[in-house]
């Protein structure tokens, strides 16, 4: 029934079709449901200098695994958390089920640098974490986050 | 089919009993961690569909099952440990090969590893067997297979981390490796492999939304064919193999291209998938050329039901070109070129 058909074109049109509005608007709609919340990646070793956005997004890729020459950890909040999927959503432009997909990806292969999950995602326990970890760094909302921290990135809303 | 079935439902208790917490951490330092990926699958066509794997239309149940286990050890900041054991979809359940095992060692931007090692050939070479990893149900079958299902060699590696800039870096992994034997059936004629050296160069510039990946592979090896008539030889040959992929991500969007060749073959895939949530539609295209001639169209979508289990649900149509068997791994009968093939499949990391 398909011989002779034409794959290519077929193959080319449904390209065409799934750039078409309908998709791009829905995509709009998700991302502009998260507003308003700030987000500051922090550590409490105050030799890590401040760092830029690409800095920070291939830090969360696993792609950078050394600040200062000194291997660093990163710690995560738990799946369920709403700041979690706003987070990663803002700075990577992806969503839980992107970054769970692509981690494993890391996981497997033994490349990445892949953040710690702890089981509470309170401010004190994130603190806590920094505490035993030396080089680790944490994000959380700006408002929640301690004066006396290393603040090395600032994630706005708008960006 | 009594044994296919019950290997199913092994696969899928082992997955419902351990997929709750991804990665089981022994101590800081130790970790045991496992995939697996299992199929219920279907064709239109009598002749079997796909190397290693075999596809009729009787609807198979174990023709992708896959199971692997991973312990990582970290002995310092400079040294560490890893070993990967997998059932593949080729493979019994009792004879599960050794895909993996090397010690590594990190000084500043620099990684040695020496051992049995996975050949770096395509995108999704490392976690090859991690269905979890990639949208697709399996690896882009024109490309990937195209190597008879050969992962892995026994030898060592060197990758420097380059870091060009904030937005991009540099991973160069020059690699060698010592003679070595791999085994493969297609129908029932049994190819044994002595794989007598592997040289190779891999290359990857990526930024935080996209790879492009360089590779270079020259083996040189001797192959012992058996076939039901008898046995033969066929002399020494060399090959050089290429292999160029790309991988870009934009908000929702992820588009994928690789390309593979060689002296016996010129295949390539494109694909592109939108994630909504927790579902993800894709579409590939893919042409093979040379010894093996077919096209093929695929659609799929990928619903993640937990951080750590998927479900792939597909459908492909692959149809042979020019007189080759395309993706059907011997001479159609009844002279039947193209297949259409359903997949409902299953991937878990535990």
């Amino acid at each position: 029934m398909f011989k002779g058909l034409n794959l290519r074109n077929i193959c080319v049109g449904l390209l065409i079709f799934s750039f078409s509005p309908p998709f791009s608007i829905s995509a709009k709609e998700e991302a502009g449901k998260d507003e308003g919340r700030s987000f500051a990646v922090f550590s409490l070793n105050n030799s890590f200098p401040e760092l830029s956005k690409s800095k920070v997004r291939m830090i969360y890729k696993g792609k950078v695994k050394r600040i200062n020459k000194e291997h660093i950890n990163l710690v995560d909040l738990t799946e369920d958390s709403d700041m979690k999927a706003d987070f990663y959503q803002k700075l990577l432009g992806k969503s839980l089920s992107q970054m769970n997909g692509y981690r494993a990806s890391l996981a497997f292969s033994g490349k990445g640098n892949l953040p710690v999950t702890i089981s509470n995602n309170d401010i004190a326990s994130i603190l806590d974490w920094l505490e035993e970890n030396p080089n680790g760094i944490a994000y959380a909302t700006i408002k929640s986050v301690p004066e006396d921290v290393n603040v090395l990135f600032v994630l706005d809303p708008e960006e | 089919m009594h044994t296919s079935k019950i290997c199913f439902i092994a696969t899928t208790l082992s997955m419902s009993t351990f997929a709750v917490n991804a990665k089981l951490n022994l101590t800081d330092d130790i970790s045991l961690s496992g995939f697996g990926s299992t199929s219920i699958t279907r064709s239109n066509n009598t002749t079997p569909l796909y190397v290693n794997r075999e596809i009729t239309d009787n609807t198979c149940y174990d023709c992708d099952t896959t199971l692997g286990l991973q312990g990582d050890i970290r002995f310092n900041d400079n040294f560490n440990a890893s070993i990967q054991v997998v059932k593949r979809p080729q493979d019994e359940w009792s004879s599960p090969v050794l895909e993996w095992a090397y010690v590594g060692y990190n000084v500043s931007n620099f990684n040695l590893k020496v051992g049995r090692l996975r050949l770096p050939l395509f995108l999704s070479s490392e976690y090859y067997y991690v269905g979890q990893a990639y949208t697709s149900a399996r690896p882009q079958q024109e490309v990937y297979n195209s190597v008879l299902g050969i992962t892995s060699y026994d030898g060592i590696s060197g990758t420097w981390d380059i870091e060009i800039s904030d937005e991009s870096y540099l991973t160069v992994t020059p690699y060698l490796g010592i003679e070595s034997d791999g085994e493969v059936n297609i129908g029932q004629t049994q190819y044994n492999f002595n794989i007598e050296k592997t040289v190779g160069l891999n290359s990857e510039l990526s930024g935080f939304d996209y790879r492009i990946m360089f590779n270079y592979a020259y083996f040189e090896y001797a192959v012992d064919v058996t076939t039901p008539k008898g046995s033969m030889k066929i002399p020494a040959d060399d090959i050089s193999i290429y292999t160029l992929g790309t991988e870009y991500s934009l908000d929702h969007w992820l588009l994928t291209a690789e390309v593979l060749i060689d002296k016996m073959h010129f295949n390539w895939y494109s694909s592109i998938a939108y994630n909504i949530d927790k579902f993800t539609p894709y579409v590939t295209y893919a042409e093979s050329h040379h010894n093996q001639k077919n096209n093929s169209l695929l659609f799929g979508m990928r619903y993640d039901l937990t951080t750590t289990v998927s479900l792939n649900a597909e459908w492909k149509y692959t149809n042979a070109r020019d007189g080759s068997n395309g993706e059907l791994i011997t001479t159609p009968i009844d002279g039947d070129t193209d297949a259409q093939l359903y997949t409902l499949m299953l991937n878990f990391i535990f």
